[in-house]
């Protein structure tokens, strides 16, 4: 019969995608216990913080592992997202340079943030890039927090700092040890990406609600007839 | 190379190990510096059998519940002396400073 603490690391299990369970469940569940083996503990005891923790990281590695297609979408989600603020960015200097230097620095500190994740994930540092994502996404959080608690309607804030929270969660969740090295192509589309977002604004009296929607926009579009999600990888020789 | 994995190779190039046994190995290897997690454990695991490093051995049952054994392949073996290589080559520089020092 199996003790409640069985079934509790079973549930805690159950994190990981169907597939996997099938495959490793029963000698997973085996070397948890084995070191439990405590009448009281198999009654009332509990999986611990840390097995939690791994348990959970596990499963974010198997659900957006190298080949599976949520991992591909959440690394292009995540790489997109960071091309739309490099673009915003692009946006924003150039109304700067045509303005003079009349900027807020906070703005400063949030394009070279998306560019350090950005040129770090495809040059290959991903743990550098993980972190500049994350803070990235704890400074687009807190506006967010804060608008919302002083009750201002949110929707002109959300539709700068949403997507930016979505693209830190994206990068960091996605851009794990086992993830596949970023194309070169990436260079490429951010290249066309800054282009096209000094461009887009080259006429317009200022940064707007429509500027970022075009950003957004432009990011989107440039990824789209990139397709980097297609370009073939070389293996590395062994 | 991780320490993590650099610890599970060398745990695995005794003997083939199941995963109980790889956490015990790599916990005496580190003299209790490392406790591998489970979900941690497979991690590696997964990566090392996807990079030809390792590869399943048999299943036995005991106590019923079940063990999979995991055994190092050729490359893995080969992996693990490229990187005792370079560790070793670490160590006598270092060693060397030191000595020059008067600290060792």
């Amino acid at each position: 019969m199996r003790s409640n603490l069985e079934r509790r690391y079973r549930a805690l299990l159950r994190l990981l995608p169907a597939w996997y369970r099938a495959e490793r469940e029963e000698e997973m569940v085996g070397i948890f216990l084995a070191d439990r083996t405590d009448d009281l503990d198999l009654e009332h005891g509990w999986p611990g913080w840390g097995e939690t923790g791994a348990t959970l990281a596990l499963a974010v590695r198997v659900r957006l592992g190298a080949r599976r297609p949520a991992g591909t979408v959440a690394r292009l989600l995540g790489l997109t997202g960071l091309l739309g603020l490099l673009v915003a960015a692009a946006q924003s200097w150039t109304v700067t340079l045509r303005s003079g230097w009349a900027v807020d620095t906070q703005g400063w500190w949030f394009d070279l943030a998306a560019v350090a994740a950005f040129a770090a994930l495809v040059a290959g540092r991903r743990a550098l890039g993980r972190v500049a994502a994350g803070l990235l996404g704890a400074m687009g959080l807190v506006p967010v927090v804060w608008s919302v608690a002083v009750g201002f309607p949110p929707w002109l804030t959300l539709l700068w700092y949403a997507p930016t929270c979505v693209a830190a969660v994206a990068v960091v969740a996605g851009f794990h040890r086992e993830a596949p090295p970023v194309p070169r192509v990436w260079w490429a589309i951010a290249l066309t990406g800054l282009v096209a977002g000094g461009a887009s604004v080259l006429f317009a009296p200022g940064l707007s609600s429509t500027t970022v929607l075009a950003a957004w926009l432009i990011a989107a579009v440039v990824v789209a007839a990139f397709r980097p999600w297609s370009v073939r990888r070389s293996v590395p020789a062994a | 190379m991780s320490e993590q994995v650099f610890l599970v190779l060398t745990a695995l190039a005794e003997e083939p190990l199941h995963g109980y046994a790889i956490v015990r190995a790599v916990d005496g290897l580190s003299e209790g510096r490392m406790r591998l997690r489970v979900g941690t454990l497979y991690g590696v695991l997964d990566r090392l059998v996807a990079e030809g490093l390792a590869e399943r051995d048999r299943e036995e049952v005991h106590q019923g519940r079940l063990r999979r054994y995991y055994r190092l392949t050729d490359a893995g073996v080969r992996a693990l002396s490229a990187e005792v290589a370079r560790l070793s080559a670490n160590v006598r520089a270092a060693s060397s400073v030191l000595r020059a020092r008067g600290a060792l």
